[in-house]
């Protein structure tokens, strides 16, 4: 009875599962180590990259160099961290790290690497090695850096307090090769059914990025098609805008990365049965993390086999035509200014039939998937929107831009963000709450439950009627006179009146002008602290 | 493609240009009743109302007429902004503007924009600011509902005023039209020795 319990629990733990496992421990033999887990939703693998919520202001970074659970059935992970340059800015003498660089821990002593649990992970993260040394496989590129989350060229070891970019041979009994990038492909490309046709023409697998080549030995993966392969994909998926899956790998992609951005369906072929080739060749040793693997037929199926990526849902949506606005790069989720780039969203909105918005909204706000943004410029319209919710949260989300009228500031706009699910909502409010997602403008946006304005329409002010007329004759002519749309001629008292509310009018208009010009110079003035640039 | 996107966004701006926002409408007012209002004036393509999800319930409503010519949209504003124009119900006029592009919730992107967005984190030096400026966008909106609170009580009264206005000048037009009506008016003239003319003008305020 007890295992069933115990089963229960675990799967009751916040979804969390252990995949594979890779034996016991030698010295312990009560310890398990595993390849894999899942949690929350995610997987995560043996030298992913992941966030950890550790009671700091930041979340850390680590990498996850030991998955295990002990005979206590506390699962822990032996993470080796990355170190935010803020953390060691008393040894960084006169180095500049850039924004979203990270260093990675070495040495010996206290901060490399220690134990934790894996009830801290918050999500993954995306960390490029951008070193030059030459086990690190140079091949990523610009799209890869920028759509990393972090990267790191330097270690920062402990023992000695300063930072170096030349790389020792291991790291906390771990060799260095796996802090690199990566080199093969994803070995969990085998694992799951690619189905190498890509149906979908226009869909360019997306995936790029997470391609990763496992490092048997510098042989990537054949180099017949090294361009099709994932490269082709590669590019590709360029254009997918990143997934904001905190994903870290340490991609790469080949350098002999033939830029071919035509995206055939030959060539996704190529690269489908390519992989399957590298699959075969691939190191037992290295688990991958196959994100959105590119085989990953744009279908849904795969994706929902592979339970659930966030970015899944990206891989059958790629962007396709004219799409591209060419610099489509990916969101960074640290504090690099990115661009948003258009999201494929067709298959969402043709499959299922749409309920009539108004149906939506009432609905959405039932249970709680009704957000509204506030502070977006007002010029933006609802599909940007989605697309700007879709790269800062990783959430397919419909938006509405809600319309300009006679009172609102023309300096804001608002829209309404129909989420998929309440915990979707309730996390992007929070996490808005907790950091500012700044427009490239300058403007922190700002989310908030939205409840609709419920009620009938209460009367209009402003219409008079004389009841007793009602009830008497009303001639042919009265009828008219009322129902007709008319401008009034100066000659009676209903021009005076309407006159009158014209005055009114007009006198709001110049408070409600006075209103947004005092809010617009107050934006302003604060705007203008901002010390970063902004456009 | 590119170009494609152009002309879309092209079109979509004439089409703005040729749009009327009218806004004070009253809730019975259908879409027929614009078109036909309006219709004296040029032809009517398109009538939308904008939706009103958020604001208090008892707002007007608001529409976007496309005419079919910049011109015609030129001449209903101009027409409105003189003549006080009465739609369903009197004597509260109708506004009409020119429309502009955000008032179209379902507009075309505007091609080759560029959005950027970035995460800030507390350690950020612009965080203390971004918060700042957070707080001052959530007072406006708070600003903002004041004031359309205020904006809707100052109507509401002078619709008050104006309906005393006019039940005092019914009384006194009811109690002229019954004096005629009932001769009394007529008698008392013959008392005094006038003439009485015996046309009761029609009332003008229905």
């Amino acid at each position: 009875m007890s295992h069933i319990r115990e089963k229960n629990r675990e799967e009751t733990n916040l979804g969390f599962k252990w995949g594979t496992s890779i034996g016991a421990g030698v010295k312990n033999s009560d310890i398990m180590f595993y390849e894999s887990f899942i949690f929350k939703g995610e997987e995560y693998f043996v030298y992913d990259c992941v966030y950890f919520d550790l009671g700091q202001p930041e979340a850390s970074i680590g990498k996850l160099v030991k998955l295990f659970e002990g005979p206590d059935h506390v699962k822990k992970v032996k993470v080796v961290w990355f170190m935010r340059p803020i953390e060691i800015r008393n040894y960084l003498g006169d180095y500049e790290p850039r924004w979203n660089e990270i260093f990675l821990a070495s040495g010996q002593g206290r901060g490399v690497s220690n134990i934790n649990l894996v009830e801290s992970i918050v999500g993954k993260c995306n960390v490029v090695c951008t070193s030059n040394d030459h086990r690190n496989p140079q091949a990523y590129s610009e799209a890869d850096l920028r759509w990393a989350d972090y990267f790191f060229c330097c270690h920062f070891d402990v023992g000695e307090l300063a930072i170096s970019d030349t790389f020792p041979d291991m790291v906390d009994r771990v060799k260095v090769e796996h802090f690199f990038n990566k080199k093969t492909e994803q070995k969990l490309l085998g694992r799951i059914n690619l189905k190498s046709n890509l149906k979908r023409q226009t869909q360019r697998p997306n995936l790029s990025s997470k391609i990763k080549v496992t490092k048997s030995h510098g042989v990537t993966v054949k180099d017949d098609n090294s361009g099709s392969r994932v490269s082709s994909l590669v590019k590709e998926s360029k254009v997918e805008p990143v997934s904001m899956s905190k994903q870290v790998h340490l991609q790469s992609e080949n350098i002999p990365l033939s830029p071919k951005t035509s995206n055939s369906n030959s060539s996704t072929q190529h690269s489908g049965s390519s992989q399957c080739e590298a699959r075969d060749e691939i190191d037992k040793a290295e688990v991958k993390f196959p994100k959105d693997s590119l085989t990953s037929p744009d279908e849904v199926q795969p994706y929902k086999k592979r339970k659930l990526f966030l970015d899944e849902r990206t891989n059958d949506k790629v962007h396709s035509l004219d799409g591209q606005l060419g610099h489509d790069m990916g969101i960074n989720i640290d504090n690099q200014p990115v661009q948003v780039s258009r999201v494929p969203d067709d298959d969402r909105r043709n499959w299922f039939e749409q309920q009539p918005w108004e149906q939506r909204l009432e609905r959405a706000q039932e249970s709680g998937r009704l957000v509204s943004l506030e502070n977006v410029d007002p010029s933006y319209t609802s599909e940007e929107v989605e697309d700007l919710v879709w790269h800062a949260f990783n959430e397919k989300v419909e938006a509405k831009m809600i319309e300009q009228t006679t009172f609102s500031c023309p300096c804001y706009g608002k829209a309404l963000i129909i989420f998929k699910s309440k915990e979707a909502a309730n996390s992007a409010i929070f996490q808005l709450m907790k950091r500012c997602l700044m427009l490239a403008d300058g403007r922190p946006l700002i989310a908030r439950r939205e409840s609709l304005r419920k009620g009938a329409k209460v009367g209009f002010v402003g219409h008079l009627t004389i009841d007793k007329l009602q009830l008497q004759r009303q001639t042919e002519d009265m009828k008219k006179a009322k129902s007709t749309s008319h401008a009034s001629q100066p000659n009676n008292i209903e021009f005076d009146m309407g006159m009158e509310w014209r005055l009114l009018q007009l006198k709001s208009d110049m408070w409600w002008k006075a209103l947004h010009e005092r809010q617009a110079k107050e934006i302003e003035a604060v705007r203008n602290q901002l010390k970063m640039k902004w456009q | 493609m590119e170009s494609g996107k152009q002309n879309e966004y092209a079109a979509f701006e004439e089409k703005v240009r040729r749009t009327v926002y009218l806004d004070n409408l009253s809730p019975n007012v259908t879409e027929s009743v614009v078109r036909t209002a309006l219709d004296q004036y040029g032809t009517v393509k398109n009538v939308e109302f904008i939706p009103n999800y958020l604001e208090p319930r008892n707002m007007p409503q608001c529409a976007l007429v496309e005419m079919e010519k910049e011109k015609q949209a030129k001449v209903v504003i101009s027409t409105l902004s003189e003549f006080p124009f009465m739609m369903s119900g009197m004597p509260r006029p109708v506004r009409a503007r020119a429309a502009v592009a955000e008032m179209f919730g379902d507009r075309p992107r505007k091609p080759g924009r560029q959005i950027c967005i970035r995460w800030l984190d507390t350690a950020d030096p612009d965080f203390e600011v971004a918060s700042k400026l957070k707080q001052l966008v959530k007072r406006h909106a708070t600003e903002t509902a004041v004031m359309l609170k205020h904006q809707l009580e100052k109507e509401e009264k002078l619709a008050k005023q104006q309906g005393e206005t006019l039940k005092a000048n019914y009384k006194k037009y009811e109690m002229i039209d019954s004096l005629m009506a009932d001769g009394a008016a007529r008698r008392l003239a013959r008392c005094y020795n006038l003439r009485v003319s015996d046309d009761s003008g029609p009332s003008t305020f229905h």
